[in-house]
């Protein structure tokens, strides 16, 4: 999870200020627990929402990020600096040898979240669903298992997105609609009325599905598929 | 015309099915069961009652800022197939290996100008 460290205006006597984030040593509901340096105040690693402290309550700003092979990234981002350093995996990267379907992708406004399981994005590749009223397709990529989110409208159009046969490899979606065709993981139009537009990325997260469940309580709900 | 219990035992065993059945039933009437709710839950009280120290404070190797290597080191020490976390702020893009990831589980960067926190 990538969260902005900046946090707006709160109130007369609470400034905007920048945050230094240290590892408070605290487990939460599975999940780690940051304390900012500048406070003491601590905060939720997943959601970004502080718990306890002076900042109790102020949420930060989730930035879109996503999760993808080194090779992808680097033919995205020809330029991209890197992170190089120790490498053993530590203690939270042994949860890359879980199976997938332990995971979920989730898109959350404050502390409602909704999550589509990953056996059910495996298995359809492209999902619709809708999130506080606002539609999402959650889309999967089955070359190196990624996937990502995206927020299905343009302008006052609401969208709704089939699988389509990749082409050279790259996976692909029709949007209903105008039966345009979209590269699935860019959410750009390829071909068709709409080609050249850019579906805006949502927030999707990553998250193993019990830990889910556990930070965001009844705020949390599951993808359903439609019935019949 | 029912039954009544007639000898201590009787009474003895009903009145521990009536503490199993509220052990089982209550949660579920109360909605605990459920998680919490955000909503209207404290928060510092919902931390206070799930939070434990599991390690020392800041016994982890969190990074500040950390110098970042170009894609061509990169390709001596990443295997392609390798996870990175990606992020793209104004144009400046940041790669994050998951594998390191696991070593800090958590930094703090300045991308494109904005100051963020990596978390894994």
């Amino acid at each position: 999870v990538v969260h902005s460290r900046r946090i707006a205006p709160h109130g007369p006597d609470k400034p905007g200020r920048v945050l230094h984030f240290g590892h408070a040593g605290i487990l939460y509901r599975r999940s780690f627990v940051m304390v900012d340096h500048e406070t003491g105040s601590l905060w939720n690693h997943s959601t970004g929402l502080c718990m306890k402290g002076p900042l109790e309550g102020t949420q930060l700003r989730i930035l879109p990020a996503r999760i993808t092979p080194w090779q992808r990234w680097r033919a995205l981002h020809p330029h991209t600096r890197v992170l190089l350093g120790p490498r053993n995996e530590g203690f939270m990267g042994s949860f890359l040898r879980m199976s997938t379907d332990a995971y979920g992708l989730a898109v959350s406004f404050g502390m409602h979240s909704r999550l589509v399981p990953y056996r059910v994005l495996r298995r359809e590749e492209v999902v619709n669903d809708l999130f506080r009223d606002a539609p999402y397709v959650f889309v999967f990529d089955p070359r190196d298992r990624a996937s990502f989110a995206f927020r299905a409208r343009l302008g006052e159009r609401e969208l709704h997105f089939d699988p389509a046969p990749s082409l050279g490899g790259a996976p692909r979606m029709r949007d209903r609609e105008t039966r345009s065709l979209w590269d699935r993981m860019d959410g750009v139009a390829v071909s068709g009325a709409l080609q050249g537009e850019r579906l805006a990325p949502a927030l999707g997260v990553p998250w193993l599905v019990k830990r889910w469940q556990a930070v965001y309580g009844r705020g949390a709900s599951f993808y359903t598929p439609p019935s019949g | 015309m029912g039954w009544k219990p007639s000898s201590a035992w009787q009474r003895a065993w009903l009145r521990c099915l009536g503490s199993l059945a509220l052990v089982i039933l209550l949660p579920c009437i109360c909605g605990a069961g459920s998680g919490w709710d955000p909503d209207h839950d404290d928060l510092a009280r919902e931390f206070d009652s799930h939070a434990r120290r599991a390690a020392p404070a800041d016994g982890f190797p969190v990074f500040d800022e950390p110098q970042m290597a170009s894609v061509a080191r990169a390709n001596r020490v990443l295997h392609p197939r390798e996870w990175v976390i990606g992020v793209v702020i104004h144009g400046d893009a940041r790669a994050y290996p998951v594998a390191a990831m696991g070593v800090h589980e958590l930094g703090n960067d300045r991308v494109g100008g904005l100051p963020i926190t990596v978390c894994w």
